[in-house]
């Protein structure tokens, strides 16, 4: 039976996080009633001239620069043409032939494995206004542009990815990378970043790429690599039933975890692009490039590196960890904050309980700040608490946003620690158990523990074991 | 040299209708625009790089800061179809 290899290639469309819209002045803010952010230029009025946005072309070397792609210093805009009601003008204002980032790469992991991933291109376009279909009504549609003309970039990667758990490994990546910068808000739900797939199939071996087809729809890491496995199966079928797989566009359904042909309109690919008359190439000088260059925030892989080497946590904790850019910075700002706790305890407490807190209840996480995170630390460190208690306190900070001091009160989870207090209960202890305290002596070792959970219950669960095993053992023997 | 299967073809993608008559005069018309560009290929360009715009400006760029329009009212009054601030048109998927 023949075996076959999967390729694909993604295409990335990201939302800019610019104010303002790429070619009008109309507020990119989103949520707002229907049509209340447009324009003149945006809603297509004849006789407008749409004028670029800096900050969009800002965000978008600074793409290409994390991506290692050459930044042009001359691009074109062009206009593609089609027609949909959610695009007044009958054109999208894109970049074709010569776009502003070309050939840069991006280096993944993924089970262990390490690989580099080949970008083609980034390019500046705007984005086309919604369509509400569910009004109730079957034989209209309620048309809404406050998104027409928002700032995209779209990235192309070279077909260079194996298999879905690489594909959703670059996928993350470059959203890890695009948060970084800042850019992007990286939202796949909500639509800000959004991942077409070009998937084909080839017998191992062959050199010549299978025909492709090109997935949409797909809103989450998770639907991209349940949909390009679905269509590697789909393909494999066809083929091996004797059949062709057709060049086509096919929209992923979640719900019924298949893809469905989007029946390819007649020309639905002509497009007619040609440059934009109404805006000039875009020149960008090598000192604006460089400037931003010197601006680069530490990206992922570099403050992963640093994390483990400066701090000296595992490789995999500092991956973890550096992931999400906020994380990264209160996990850092902890551990300068808890001076004299070793890193290790923190990232173990983060590891262990925080990043689960943060994907649970995001809304209140933000009440546990950094410097919340090493008071309660550093109480663990000397002994005033359990490691326990510190986790139980980070809950209740989250839960109720009151101050770590009051929780330790209202819940007395204070840890004995003092001396005299300890030997005063381990001496009443031995009083009252003077046949176990004989046989313990005798050599019945095994009894140390009877005599840890005695004095801890007789301290109500307060105290520092520690203190409490250094003082038992002690006065066991006599 | 364009063919009026061509023209019909653009004018599909366009959405024109074009009569009998417009597509027989086009299809003229454009041939002879054709006609002046292959003239034109005749001087050698080979040392230039391709313009997209007659003029060499350094791009104007605009500063990313939010300003109001209202324009929205007006055209919407105008509009085809509307309702509830969104623009209505006939069913699309
Ligand atoms: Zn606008």
């Amino acid at each position: 039976m023949t075996t076959f290899e999967t390729v694909i290639g993604l295409e990335v469309h990201a939302q800019l996080k610019t104010k303002t819209k790429i070619f009008c002045s109309c507020s990119t803010e989103f949520g707002k009633p229907p049509n209340t952010n447009t324009c003149e230029v945006c809603l297509g009025l004849p006789g407008v001239l749409p004028v670029l946005n800096r900050k969009a072309v800002e965000f978008a070397i600074k793409a290409g620069l994390a991506t290692h792609c050459s930044i042009q210093r001359k691009s074109v805009f062009a206009r593609k043409n089609y027609f949909y009601p959610d695009l007044p003008k009958g054109y999208q204002i894109s970049q074709y032939e010569l776009p502003i980032c070309l050939k840069g790469y991006l280096d993944i992991e993924f089970d262990g494995q390490k690989k580099r991933v080949g970008l083609t291109r980034i390019h500046m376009e705007e984005d086309a206004g919604k369509l509400n279909h569910d009004f109730g009504s079957s034989d209209v549609s309620h048309v809404d542009l406050n998104r027409a003309c928002t700032p995209l970039i779209e990235i192309v990667s070279e077909p260079d990815m194996r298999g879905p758990k690489e594909a959703s490994a670059y996928l993350r990546r470059l959203r890890d990378i695009l948060v970084y910068l800042d850019i992007c808000d990286g939202n796949m739900e909500e639509g800000s970043f959004r991942c077409d797939a070009n998937v084909s199939i080839r017998p191992v071996g062959q050199e010549k790429f299978g025909t492709r087809c090109e997935l949409k729809n797909m809103n989450s890491f998770r639907n991209v690599e349940r949909a390009i496995e679905y269509e590697v199966k789909r393909q494999e079928a066809l083929i091996l039933d004797g059949g062709k797989v057709v060049q086509e566009t096919r929209t992923w359904n979640a719900d019924k975890g298949i893809s469905e042909s989007m029946r390819s309109k007649e020309e639905a690919n002509d497009y007619r692009y040609f440059p934009d008359p109404d805006l000039l190439p875009l020149i960008v000088e090598d000192a604006w490039v460089e400037e931003l260059r010197k601006q680069q925030p530490e990206l992922p892989v570099e403050k992963s590196e640093r994390f483990a080497k400066d701090y000296g946590i595992p490789p995999y904790d500092a991956e973890v960890l550096t992931a999400d850019k906020a994380v990264a910075q209160h996990w850092e700002e902890a551990v300068k904050a808890a001076q004299g706790t070793e890193p290790k305890k923190v990232s173990n407490l983060y590891m262990t309980h925080l990043l689960k807190l943060q994907k649970d209840i995001p809304e209140t996480f933000e009440r546990i700040t950094s410097s919340i995170v090493a008071e309660v630390l550093k109480m663990t460190e000397d002994g005033q608490i359990s490691l326990g208690m510190a986790k139980e306190i980070l809950d209740e900070v989250a839960a109720s946003g009151k101050a770590v001091k009051l929780i330790v009160e209202e819940k007395g989870m204070v840890q004995v620690s003092d001396t005299g207090a300890i030997e005063k209960v381990v001496d009443q202890v031995l009083a009252d158990n003077p046949k176990n305290l004989a046989d313990f002596r005798g050599g019945k070792d095994k009894l140390f523990g009877f005599f840890v959970g005695q004095t801890m219950k007789a301290l109500g669960g307060k105290a520092n074991p520690k203190v409490v095993n250094d003082i038992l053992m002690k006065k066991l023997k006599g | 040299m364009i063919t009026r299967e061509t023209v019909e073809k653009i004018a599909k993608l366009a959405r024109l209708q074009l009569s009998e008559s417009d597509l027989e005069k086009y299809t003229g018309q454009l041939n002879n625009i054709l006609a002046d560009v292959e003239k034109l290929k005749e001087l050698n360009t080979d040392a230039i790089e391709a313009t997209t715009h007659a003029v060499e400006v350094a791009n104007p760029l605009r500063e990313d800061e939010v300003k109001t329009n209202t324009v929205i009212d007006a055209v919407l009054e105008i509009s085809p179809d509307h309702e509830a601030h969104f623009f209505r048109v006939p069913k699309v998927l």
